[in-house]
């Protein structure tokens, strides 16, 4: 019987519009119709499948491939459920047609040989007995419903005293009763394991040789095994017993088995009704399993797709609601999302975007953020082998001309595992940071200015004085005025010290690299300024100079290098007493060339050695705070020595003395002619 | 006697370089402001013209370019003394036609040595000192 459903089954998918593949989880093709192979030319019964489970194709018009109908989770699985549901009661409807004609044929016979009249009237009372089972059980998808139902129709049936099924445990092989109907008449689902294995009793008889049988009494058949239905409870006398195998194809799953207290209680007509209905119960059973792994396999596939698109679309609001611009082009360079803020940022529509290649950002952004775009475009193109590693991230500042904002771009690959998967570029709206940096320095500028200007006042008027344009000075005037004069230039010192900062700060301090004579700059720092200090001052500091005429030239600023020497004497100077040494020394090593200024003087205490480089900052050493100064001069030497890609260092020892190095990087010609 | 012209709209610091460079002996003629410069430079001839840049009228850039479109003048070398020190004004200024940029304050003893360099260098456009 369920060789024949099979075969029923096959010539009703065959002849759906839809085409139709079973996959066992193995991934092995077991059942196609005409219209898979239409699709699939190859596929065969037996062939393995790509994925395994159960796959529909649910639309004739589409007609596209078997991956179609892995929609949306929900409607797959309803798909799937109604495909089976509707299959099913075909093929039930068909076996029960099927019988009816037979049945009716028979009778048609045997009322034209003139038959017994009893005989062909049991016949048709048992095909009515048959259709009802079918068309009830036809309705029914799920295996506990159908043991349920078709118990509760065989007991109806027969009148018998009690029913069971007795269906083989899968792994264990121990028949378990799955259903049971007693006196009450009422089937009740249980789970109840029987002690009896598949090599023992009727139930081990009936399962091993796949044959329905009738056994008039218990008492004289030696297959029978008397069992009690709870450990200390009584044997249950059962005298008569029908029993038929349930079968899924040519696979014996279980046992019906239908019992009375008296002997001989089953007729000959009962029996061969039997046998059929068994065969309709097993086809609903195995109808119900395909359906629960159908169902199982749609829950499973429209749970992960479910899963899916929660997370795409949590992912989806997380980008969206970050402040900063995002944008994400996939491996083939389209622009697969775009979030609002990069919408507010650019000023245009989604739709200029979305979907499209990242090759029109170059119309969008204009002649800005060329370094930006080129990464974009690169990655677009393949190659990422080439790519990994080195030099991922780029950074840039994009101009936007329709709106003059200023933003901050920063561009990164994806790779998960060593696959590339697009890239993600973050823009950040800088317009107003830069606002806000202009504002300040030109307020410095105009503060600088405007300090400057009664500087020049007061400062100029006071040497006038002192050259005696007003005739000659008194002795105390003389004195007092060159008190006026010294914290004059001490504040116009001051002044430069703090606008030079603020042009460090702005990135408003460009310089004009060329080729550098450091024994000029220094002969130029000696003789136009410390030699003159010196005089000035009536100093006793005794000045030395260790410089080769033969150094290379640096790639240097000159007026910086003026700059950062002049801060570094002077600060010799202020800081060696009389009788002191002062000492330069150049002198190259590999690629630079290392310049010193190393004195006698009072060094630097320990303590205050990390921090002589930091704004602002002066010692609170008695010694240090008798000499006037803004505590700038080091900082500003050291920001200049960095610009040159240099790096400016301390040595001191406390009450000794101090020697500050800093490096200028050899020009290039200069390198290439002593190799 | 070199001649030189100054411009400068503040009064103090005027007489404050008419002072200074009348002291060290140059002749000075006195605008205060850019447009009064150009006039003034017209009726020359100078060795010099040291102009602020930051003035009514006609700022110090303008005047210097007005100065240098004039064939008769175009060889007088032009200074620059200003308290805007920025890189972006400096070179504004030499884009002008300056020769030299001073800033303010300054020390008088450094702006003689730095006018007479520039007079005995002649009147071609030297380094930026």
């Amino acid at each position: 019987m369920a060789q024949l459903s099979e075969l029923t089954f096959q010539k009703i998918i065959d002849n759906l519009p839809t085409a139709i593949i079973i996959v066992s989880d193995d991934g092995v093709v077991r059942l196609h119709n005409q219209q898979a192979r239409v699709l699939s030319p190859g596929l065969e019964r037996g062939s393995s499948w790509a994925s395994a489970g159960m796959l529909f194709h649910t639309d004739p018009e589409i007609n596209q491939g078997w991956m179609n109908l892995v929609n949306p989770g929900a409607t797959l699985e309803a798909d799937l459920g109604s495909a089976i549901w509707q299959l099913q009661s075909q093929a039930l409807n068909l076996d029960s047609e099927n019988l009816i004609q037979i049945t009716a044929s028979h009778l048609r016979d045997r009322t034209g040989a003139n038959s017994h009249v009893d005989g062909e009237l049991s016949e048709l009372k048992r095909s009515r007995k048959l259709l009802e089972i079918t068309q009830d059980l036809s309705y029914l998808l799920e295996e506990e419903l159908v043991l349920e139902k078709s118990l509760q129709l065989l007991n109806e049936s027969f009148q018998a005293d009690e029913g069971r099924i007795l269906l083989k445990d899968e792994i264990t092989g121990e028949f378990v009763v799955r259903v049971q109907i007693e006196a009450n008449g009422k089937p009740e689902l249980i789970e109840k394991p029987t002690g009896i294995w598949p090599n023992q009793g009727l139930a081990g008889w009936v399962l091993r040789t796949r044959q329905a049988t009738v056994v008039a009494d218990t008492e004289h058949d030696k297959r029978w095994i008397a069992t009690s239905d709870g450990k200390t409870g009584p044997l249950r006398v059962r005298r008569s017993v029908l029993a038929a195998p349930l079968e899924f194809g040519h696979e014996p799953i279980g046992v019906v088995m239908l019992t009375s207290p008296e002997p001989n209680r089953f007729s000959e007509d009962e029996f061969q009704l039997l046998k059929e209905a068994t065969g309709l119960i097993s086809n609903a059973l195995y109808n119900a399993h395909l359906y629960d792994l159908i169902r199982n396999q749609g829950a499973r596939l429209g749970g992960m797709l479910r899963e899916e698109q929660v997370n795409a679309a949590k992912n989806q609001s997380i980008l969206e609601s970050i402040a900063d611009g995002v944008l994400v082009a996939d491996q083939a360079g389209e622009m697969v999302l775009a979030n609002d803020a990069f919408i507010d940022i650019f000023e245009i529509p989604r739709w200029q975007v979305a979907g499209k290649h990242v090759s029109i950002m170059g119309d969008i952004v204009k002649n800005s953020g060329a370094d930006w775009l080129n990464a974009l475009n690169e990655w677009a193109k393949g190659d990422h082998e080439l790519r990994v590693g080195a030099g991922r991230s780029v950074e840039d500042t994009i101009v936007l001309a329709t709106s003059d904002r200023t933003v901050r771009v920063s561009l990164a690959p994806v790779f998960a595992g060593g696959q590339f998967f697009g890239t993600v570029s973050i823009f950040r709206d800088i317009t107003r940071e830069i606002e806000a940096d202009l504002a300040k320095t030109s307020f410095i500028s105009l503060v600088s200015h405007e300090l400057r200007t009664p500087l020049t006042s007061i400062r100029g008027y006071t040497e006038l004085m002192l050259m005696g344009a007003a005739g000659a000075l008194p002795e105390t005037i003389d004195k007092y005025v060159k008190i006026i004069q010294t914290n004059a230039k001490r504040l116009h010192e001051l002044v430069g010290d703090i606008l030079l900062i603020t042009q460090f700060d702005s990135g408003d301090m460009p310089l004009s690299l060329l080729p550098v004579d450091v024994g000029s700059v220094i002969d130029d720092v000696v003789n136009n300024h410390l030699m003159n200090r010196i005089n000035v001052e009536n100093r006793q500091v005794t000045l030395s100079v260790e410089c080769s005429n033969d150094l290379p030239q640096v790639m240097a600023d000159r007026g910086r290098v003026v700059q950062i020497l002049t801060n570094l004497v002077d600060n010799a100077l202020n800081y060696t007493p009389d009788p002191g040494e002062v000492t330069i020394v150049a002198r190259q090593t590999g690629s630079s060339i290392f310049i010193s200024v190393r004195d006698t003087g009072i060094g630097i205490a320990p303590g205050d050695i990390d921090e002589v480089f930091n704004r602002f900052y002066r010692s609170e050493d008695i010694s240090v705070r008798k000499v006037a100064g803004t505590g700038l001069g080091l900082s500003i030497a050291e920001t200049f020595v960095e610009m040159h890609g240099g790096r400016l260092t301390v040595s001191s020892e406390y009450g000794v003395g101090s020697t500050f190095t800093f490096n200028l990087p050899i020009s290039n010609e200069d390198m290439d002619s002593q190799e | 006697m070199p001649r030189i012209l100054i411009a400068e709209d503040e009064l103090d610091i005027r007489e404050l370089i008419k002072i200074t460079l009348t002291f060290s002996g140059f002749e000075v003629v006195a605008a205060e402001d850019g447009l009064r410069a150009v006039e003034l430079a017209a009726d020359g001839p100078y060795d010099l013209i040291m102009m602020d840049v930051q003035m009514p009228h006609m700022d110090g850039y303008q005047a210097c370019r007005e100065i240098k479109k004039m064939r008769e003048l175009r060889h007088v070398p032009v200074v620059f003394l200003s308290a805007k020190g920025q890189s972006s004004e400096v070179n504004e200024g030499l884009g002008a036609g300056a020769i030299d940029y001073m800033l303010k304050p300054f020390a008088p003893d450094e702006l003689i040595t730095r006018i007479n360099q520039i007079l005995e260098n002649g009147r071609k456009p030297g380094q930026v000192t």
